[in-house]
């Protein structure tokens, strides 16, 4: 058998010992999205850049797709790099900027590299 | 084996893909505008009433969320002020409700709210469809019967031979050569893109983000009774068991003080690590309050 008061005491002592571990962090969801919208405002011109650049080299095949992931991890790297410490500051998973923008940017990509491959190779 | 490059005209290139991309960057255009024009005239119609129904409706949604970071007489005030009996602000709106007929004033205002809900997702489904396919049978009644691109990819397998070059009756033709009606869907996917930045707002600056977001709270809760969702959140705030984050968050950030110094000092015994662990953890304790 237990004493009331033991119970509430032992009670106190598990909630505190929460309290410990955890420590709520709070996060603006309007500010994560405007960090992130910020990362795809500079991603999309880069993946329009390097579908440029892909098209006029005149890359076909697979070599293509290579080379959007190149251009791709490129300016992830070089960002992650310019930010380097404070990165965690503005995102909940900074890891995440380096798949997110991954398929979003494919289709500019994909669309450039087309358009000037046939102006330019086809024409 | 080596593929003998086929040569398409130039003029194919001057009126078919490069028009096609125009035109649906422009189409892509006016469609935004078009939808913010819409949202503006919807927007004039919200009354002063419901306005500051919701407003009352996001200060509890933010009482209830965030409770726990205020200091506890805040926090009773604040429950006296929406909750209290008599006086609180979520029980005002209820008697006068409730006295004159409340079915009908509901059922009127269901039927209004519905409407209008219901003639605005019209509207939105009718700005995205027409032009879409107006814009397809354009391009499939116009520009079809050619080779207009190729594709600089692997070639698909022949089972997308008929969807890609339709109009395009020659079996011995390779599949990276594809008719108008796809390089047109090629545009249309990676045009979304490109619009997201040219078109839409830059990046919008905190009043427009906050205008926003009570818009897009609006019509959600205009379905509802505002006197239901007032009870709901009334009884979201009595639920809450006070407990304050601050409670000793002393003894929390010396817990941590004194775990980061034995960390350190376990790897080097010298003073100066613990000043700069203490720093890092100042730095990591300031974390939260920038992100608001």
């Amino acid at each position: 058998m237990l004493h009331p008061q033991q119970i509430q005491q032992q009670q106190q002592q598990q909630q505190q010992e929460q309290a410990n571990s955890v420590i709520p962090e709070h996060y603006d969801p309007e500010i994560i999205m405007r960090n992130n919208k910020a990362v795809t405002f500079c991603q999309i011109p880069i993946c329009i850049l390097g579908g440029a650049i892909a098209g006029v080299l005149g890359f076909s095949g697979l070599f293509g797709f290579l080379f959007y992931f190149f251009v791709y991890f490129t300016f992830c790297s070089l960002f992650v790099l310019r930010e380097n410490k404070k990165l965690s500051l503005y995102f909940i998973n900074p890891r995440s900027i380096w798949f997110d923008g991954l398929g979003s940017g494919l289709m500019p990509y994909i669309l450039f590299w087309t358009f000037l491959y046939n102006i330019i190779h086809i024409y | 084996m080596i593929e003998q490059p086929i040569v398409l005209d130039v003029a194919i290139r001057n009126w078919v893909v490069i028009p096609i991309l125009l035109v649906l960057f422009v189409v892509s255009a006016l469609k935004m505008n078009f939808t913010k024009i819409m949202q503006i005239q919807s927007d004039r119609k919200q009354d002063l009433q419901k306005t500051m129904e919701m407003q009352t409706v996001a200060r509890t949604r933010k009482l209830t969320a965030y409770y726990n970071r205020i200091p506890q007489q805040g926090f009773l005030m604040r429950k006296a002020y929406f909750t209290n009996k008599e006086t609180g602000i979520l029980t005002y709106n209820e008697p006068p409700q409730e006295e004159n007929n409340p079915m009908d004033a509901l059922m009127q205002a269901s039927l209004m709210n519905d409407s209008s809900g219901m003639t605005d997702m019209l509207k939105g489904n009718v700005v995205h469809l027409i032009p879409q396919i107006s814009m397809m049978t354009w391009v499939n009644h116009f520009f079809s019967g050619f080779v207009a691109c190729k594709l600089p990819f692997f070639p698909l397998t022949i089972r997308f031979k008929s969807f890609l070059q339709r109009g395009i009756e020659l079996s011995s033709l390779d599949v990276s050569y594809v008719s108008s009606l796809s390089w047109y869907f090629l545009c249309w996917f990676g045009s979304e893109g490109i619009n997201a930045i040219l078109l839409g707002e830059n990046i919008p600056s905190m009043d427009q983000q906050l205008f926003q977001s009570q818009v897009d709270q609006g019509p959600p809760n205009q379905q509802v009774p505002i006197h239901k969702v007032y009870n709901s959140e009334r009884e979201n705030i009595d639920m809450i068991r006070y407990e304050s984050l601050m409670d000793n968050v002393e003894e929390r950030f010396l817990n941590n003080l004194t775990k980061k110094t034995t960390i350190t000092d376990f790897s080097k015994v010298s003073s100066p690590s613990s000043s700069s662990s203490s720093s890092s953890s100042v730095q990591s304790k300031n974390k939260v309050p920038k992100r608001r």
